[in-house]
């Protein structure tokens, strides 16, 4: 399969009042073409900091790269010199969708002008085709025609989303990275939203990230699935194979802290303790602390990435599952 | 079976907007028995959240009763309303903004005591200290600011101050919504260890059903301030009977399902309580509509089985 993204080993950090924050710590992750992918993790594991490296996104004052490779159709995103060329795939190639629809959105622009704008300036339509255009693509995502003259703030939370989901596929882009798209919305209006994904995953076939924290949403709509911890991914591979033999011990405690209303658990089987500071992350295996299986060598070594087969990795030293130390 | 702790008898609370009724609860009953745990599920809205701010007193209901051990808990004042609060207690959803910011843990959780006068200066440290080995929080926390400590421990003291008068009763507002999973998990295991060793009460009100079923001994359904089911959680999850109910269901993606799985979209959003449908309140959005929903309200009435009620007109 053709490559659409590859990252390797992207470092970045954030300086604060307090301290140098490493986000990442060495990513790596391939992504190929109309393939869907899920990012999962904790609060803080650099879930939106990788998607923010992607597109150029992150905050100049106090953030980044040190060092490592964004490479995006054979181009290497993360050089200065490729700056333009960023700012020209950015929303056209490659889109993003929001957690916060109200937040991205402009409360001062009608919809339809703010979808139209998408089309003007990275398609250089005219103000009359950009608004047809726009019209066809909210209507595909079930707003109707009528209201594009009504400003956000007329909009309920699921069509808000649904506005952002259409402002980012007006280009048609061969990536859309979706941010956690549904965490602000109830479950009937998350249904919806998951059902438009999938209809255009398999309609366009657009290359998809979905950052989210809920697995079931992976399951449900990706085929690959990518598990961070800390600013880096310990686990990855296709979906199925992850979830039901999972080989980092993390991954293992978060799909046992999981309730679940297909099955009856007794009781959960949380991971212990706390993600540790980012500000200050130990030597060795960044999970050490709080895993069930910490050998010696946990503390001193980082882990590199181990091939379980070709359709699964993971970062850690345990080499037979279930033995404990 | 055990003994009622709880009685909700036709609970009403209509909020003023601008001039027009938001029917925010509209007339609900229910019991919670001693030692179990009810939930209250439901979108955002519709109104679960007010009906736990109304048994706690901080609001105030438009009409019917709550009976706390038979004593109707809206009626009383003064001292003895004082004192409810050593037996109805409430945990708040957003650890960040429920924690006075100005306080230390310490402060926060001696308040309670202080303002019930229930002992002595030296008697509230001990009392503490013991509260904070129930919650397995370690004691040099008690010194500490809420913004020096993250969203799970937070939540944590959160529960503790909501244990610190050994309450019978605790109205958990959405506890774990606003947490990680990893960080969830630890929670609702140390409030379900809490339950058996007190002997607490939960009403456990949440928008996450995978959450509720895992806690509740039976769970009701709320859609814009009206009962839509209730259930033995067993009976509810096996067996569905509202459309609504089985909507909400075949919503929540799952680790265990399938991508090729189909699942019941519900059109639209929910409609707004200040104007509600006539009729049966989820007329507007269900797939099984007929003429005699926009007309009628159903009523909620009994099933086959044993303790499931449900409010349509067809189930």
């Amino acid at each position: 399969m053709e490559e659409l993204l590859e990252i390797k080993d992207l470092y970045v950090e954030y300086h604060t009042m307090e301290g140098k924050v490493k986000a990442l710590n060495g990513v790596n992750l391939k992504i190929a073409k109309s393939e869907s992918i899920g990012l999962v993790g904790e609060t803080g594991a650099g879930k939106t900091t990788t998607a923010l490296s992607i597109l150029g996104l992150l905050p100049k004052r106090n953030s980044k790269i040190v060092s490592g490779n964004i490479i995006f159709s054979g181009k290497e995103l993360t050089d200065k010199r490729n700056r333009g060329f960023l700012e020209k795939i950015r929303g056209n190639r490659i889109a993003m969708v929001f957690q916060n629809p109200l937040s991205s959105l402009n409360p001062v622009f009608t919809v339809g002008e703010q979808v139209a704008m998408v089309f003007r300036r990275h398609q250089k339509m005219g103000k009359k085709q950009a608004k047809i255009e726009a019209g066809k693509i909210l209507e595909m995502t079930g707003i109707l025609a009528f209201r594009m003259e009504d400003y956000p703030h007329q909009f309920s939370g699921g069509m808000r989303q649904r506005i952002g989901i259409a402002a980012a596929l007006a280009c048609k882009p061969d990536l859309l990275i979706a941010d956690e798209p549904t965490t602000a919305l109830d479950v009937t209006i998350q249904a919806q939203v998951l059902e438009l994904m999938k209809e255009l995953q398999n309609k366009s076939k657009t290359t998809l990230i979905m950052i989210t924290h809920n697995l079931g949403i992976v399951k449900e709509l990706c085929d690959r699935v990518a598990v961070m911890y800390a600013g880096r991914i310990i686990e990855e591979g296709e979906v199925e194979e992850v979830f039901n033999h999972p080989f980092h011990p993390y991954t293992e405690g978060l799909l046992g802290s999981l309730p679940d209303i297909k099955k009856k658990i007794e009781r959960l089987n949380p991971i212990k303790g706390f993600m540790s500071n980012p500000m200050n992350l130990p030597k060795g295996c960044k999970f050490a602390s709080r895993c069930p299986y910490c050998m010696e060598i946990c503390i001193k070594e980082d882990p590199s990435d181990i091939i379980l087969n070709d359709k699964h990795r993971a970062a850690c030293f345990r080499e037979d599952k279930g033995k404990v130390s | 079976m055990n003994r009622v702790l709880l009685e909700v008898n036709n609970l009403k609370k209509y909020f003023d907007a601008k001039g027009k009724v938001l029917y925010a609860v509209d007339d609900i009953s229910f019991a919670i028995n001693e030692g179990e745990t009810m939930g209250l599920v439901g979108e955002s809205g519709c109104g679960k959240s007010t009906v736990g701010n109304v048994l706690v007193r901080l609001l105030k209901a438009t009409s019917g009763s709550v009976l706390y051990n038979g004593k109707n808990i809206l009626k009383i004042k003064g001292h003895e309303k004082k004192s409810l609060c050593k037996e109805i207690q409430i945990i708040f959803q957003d650890p960040y903004s429920s924690l006075n910011p100005k306080k230390t843990v310490y402060q926060i959780l001696s308040e309670s005591y202080k303002v019930q006068r229930l002992c002595s200066r030296r008697e509230i440290k001990t009392r503490i200290e013991e509260l904070c080995r129930d919650v397995n929080l370690s004691l040099d926390i008690l010194s500490k600011y809420p913004h020096e400590l993250d969203g799970g421990k937070r939540q944590t003291i959160g529960i503790a101050r909501a244990l610190s008068l050994n309450p019978k009763l605790i109205v958990c507002d959405e506890p774990v919504s606003s947490l990680d999973v990893s960080i969830q998990a630890q929670i609702i295991n140390m409030m379900m260890d809490l339950q058996k060793k007190k002997d607490i009460t939960y009403l456990f009100i949440s928008h996450d059903l995978s959450v509720v079923k895992h806690i509740s001994t039976s769970i009701k359904v709320m859609y814009l301030g009206k009962i839509m089911e209730e259930a033995f959680t067993e009976d509810l999850f096996g067996n569905p009977l509202h459309p609504y109910t089985k909507a909400l269901l075949s919503a929540v993606p799952s680790v265990k399902s399938s991508k090729e799985k189909k699942r019941i979209v519900l059109e639209g959003d929910v409609p707004s309580p200040i104007n509600p449908p006539e009729g049966c309140r989820f007329c507007k959005r269900c797939w099984l509509v007929q003429e005699i929903c926009f007309k009628e309200e159903p009523m909620l009435k009994e099933s086959k089985q044993d303790g499931h009620r449900v409010a349509c007109h067809f189930a």
